[in-house]
């Protein structure tokens, strides 16, 4: 089964980044992900804008996509401090189906066509209709215009999509149609967390409703992703590698000693990545 | 105005190699005051949760900025009762770290008399002190000397899912604006020139004028926090000492509402967190407080972390 990554990074500038980079524990993760793919499921790709294309070229990465690097291009009318995910979806669009679709900072360890068998749309997991996370479509101030499909069900619960499984073209691409014409119909607003879990996790579920396909989920209950032993998920952790040194190092040292372990090939690729120098000799 | 964190900065003409030998070389330096309050201490594991208040030129010089919450230090029970006493902060001294040209910090000390404390981050929830005062130093330093720390060169937004009423700027001192106060509500607006100064605060019981550096308190604020504007950052409170020749307050770090009860914990991208407990509490149906709680821990920890 192929799978694909993507980067876009005009949320990074639009929040006064310098120049575009990745952490090391990203880049310790990303690699240890593609290569854990490669080996268990299948072909991957990544889906870049143009900042990005020249960072992973610059750094050396680019060549670690066996299916390479594509060129993405997000609508210049959506915001990227509030959608910061639009890039997800572009990829998504861009990309033939079936096919899974993998965030940057998550680590498949099995090999999961089995569990994908038969399914038509498959997450990592549901979420709960919290009312502060996922208010009442209603109170999203819309363009003229704009309204929403009246085949969607909101009582339907959210599906997050830091891994998605997506067999049928066609509900792909009115996912990702839909998922755009919200972001890009959306009146301007300062809400970076409601908009965006709306346009990526309700409105996927929602338009697999429509169709009569239910969403699948690896993990039925959240307390269940602690248990299992399929997937790494850095997720919210990140915010510990940002200021916490040696955990940050410990991190990437054990990515490193993964990889020369149980991926040589992707090892190699690490060796040539100066962001990585400092945890290849210790 | 002059800026005193300026000697972080890489020269236009200073190779990154060279830049980073000369930052890594350093030795800790003050960046910011770290407060106490037995509230947030946990007599099970001796861990006291800290609320920082960094220096915001300094902060705004970082990849990611630093947050008040979500760091923890480990000590006794008397030295938490010690550290909790008086309601000053402490210095915290930090060692810097550059890589390829960005700076990062990668030790973080807390000093208090004669001891030196590692402090370190790890997302942990603190409760703010009541009072946060910016007590004056004995140990000179570069960061206590500011007069003026202006606000921060680059705006530090919120993480990507953080709500952008918590977006920030990092920075304890300068312009600011305080919008409302515990006991009756007064507006001040104003900065701050290096060395002297004099505020009035309008309201209902409090006026104030002078120079604002004292002997005993150089930089005050006032404790529970309410309100926010985004822009400056907003403080109010209730004010313990009848004297202290200056009031300040940094403005920075957040905004939104913030309640009695609230926590402040570190999120991504160096800007705080805030949740009101109480007030999730009373919000959350019964059946779902757990979900709720388990969702958010395994969101702030990741999953599957120990299969690398």
């Amino acid at each position: 089964m192929k799978g694909f990554y993507s980067l876009w990074t005009a949320p990074y500038f639009a929040k006064g980044g310098g120049e575009f980079h990745l952490e090391d524990y990203e880049i310790a993760t990303l690699l240890l992900s593609v290569a854990a793919y490669q080996a268990y499921n299948g072909e991957t790709r990544m889906y870049a804008d143009d900042a990005a294309c020249a960072y992973l070229k610059a750094e050396g990465m680019e060549d670690i996509f066996d299916r390479g690097v594509v060129r993405i291009e997000v609508p210049d009318d959506i915001d990227p401090l509030v959608y910061w995910a639009a890039g997800k979806m572009v990829a998504l669009k861009a990309e033939e189906a079936p096919s899974v679709m993998i965030d940057t900072d998550l680590i498949i360890w099995k090999n999961i066509e089995k569990e994908l068998k038969d399914a038509y749309v498959k997450v990592i997991h549901r979420e709960e209709l919290n009312p502060e996370i996922y208010p009442d479509p209603g109170s999203f101030a819309m363009k003229e215009g704009y309204e929403f499909p009246k085949s969607w069900d909101f009582k339907v619960l959210p599906a997050n999509t830091a891994l998605l499984y997506i067999a049928d073209q066609d509900l792909k691409d009115r996912y990702t149609c839909e998922s755009l014409r919200f972001m890009q119909m959306s009146e301007h607003t300062d809400d970076n967390l409601c908009h965006m879990v709306f346009a990526e996790q309700r409105i996927l579920p929602m338009c697999a409703a429509a169709k009569g396909y239910g969403v699948e989920a690896f993990c039925s209950d959240m307390w269940k992703l602690r248990e299992q032993s399929l997937f790494t998920h850095i997720w919210g952790h990140k915010s510990v590698f940002r200021f916490n040194m040696d955990e940050r190092r410990a991190f990437c040292r054990r990515c490193i000693k993964r990889l020369a372990s149980e991926f040589p090939m992707m090892y190699v690729k690490a060796r040539e990545i100066k962001e990585l120098e400092e945890y290849l000799n210790a | 105005m002059g800026r005193v964190f300026d000697w972080l900065d890489r020269k236009f003409d200073d190779p990154v190699r060279d830049y980073d030998i000369r930052i890594n070389s350093l030795a800790a330096f003050h960046a910011g005051y770290a407060f106490f309050s037995l509230i947030n201490y946990e007599d099970d594991i001796s861990a006291f949760h800290v609320y920082n208040v960094w220096n915001g030129e300094f902060n705004s010089k970082l990849v990611s900025a630093l947050p008040a919450g979500g760091f923890m230090l480990h000590c006794d029970r008397r030295t938490a009762e010690l550290l909790s006493e008086g309601n000053a902060g402490y210095p915290v001294f930090v060692k810097l770290k550059a890589k390829r040209g960005r700076l990062y910090v990668t030790g973080f000390n807390v000093t208090c008399y004669d001891m030196v404390m590692d402090m370190y981050f790890n997302g942990c929830e603190v409760i703010p002190p009541e009072y946060v005062y910016f007590r004056r130093s004995e140990i000179p330093d570069d960061a206590h000397h500011n007069e003026v720390l202006l606000p921060a060169e680059v705006p530090v937004y919120g993480g990507s899912r953080i709500p952008s009423s918590f977006r920030a700027r990092g920075s304890y001192r300068g312009s600011y604006f305080i919008s409302s106060f515990m006991r009756g509500s007064f507006v001040r607006s104003g900065s701050f020139m290096r060395g002297s100064g004099s505020s009035r605060i309008f309201g209902s019981a409090y006026t104030f004028t002078g120079s604002y550096r004292s002997s005993s308190f150089e930089r005050a604020l006032g404790g529970s926090y309410r309100s926010g504007s985004f822009r400056l950052g907003i403080v109010s409170g209730s004010f313990r000492h009848g004297s202290f020749s200056g009031i300040l307050f940094n403005g920075s770090y957040y905004s939104g509402s913030y309640h009695r009860g609230s926590f402040v914990y570190g999120g991504g991208d160096g800007v705080s967190r805030y949740t009101d407990r109480e007030a999730e509490y009373y919000r959350e149906p019964d059946e779902n407080r757990g979900n709720y709680r388990v969702r958010r821990l395994i969101e702030e920890l990741g999953y599957g972390l120990d299969l690398i």
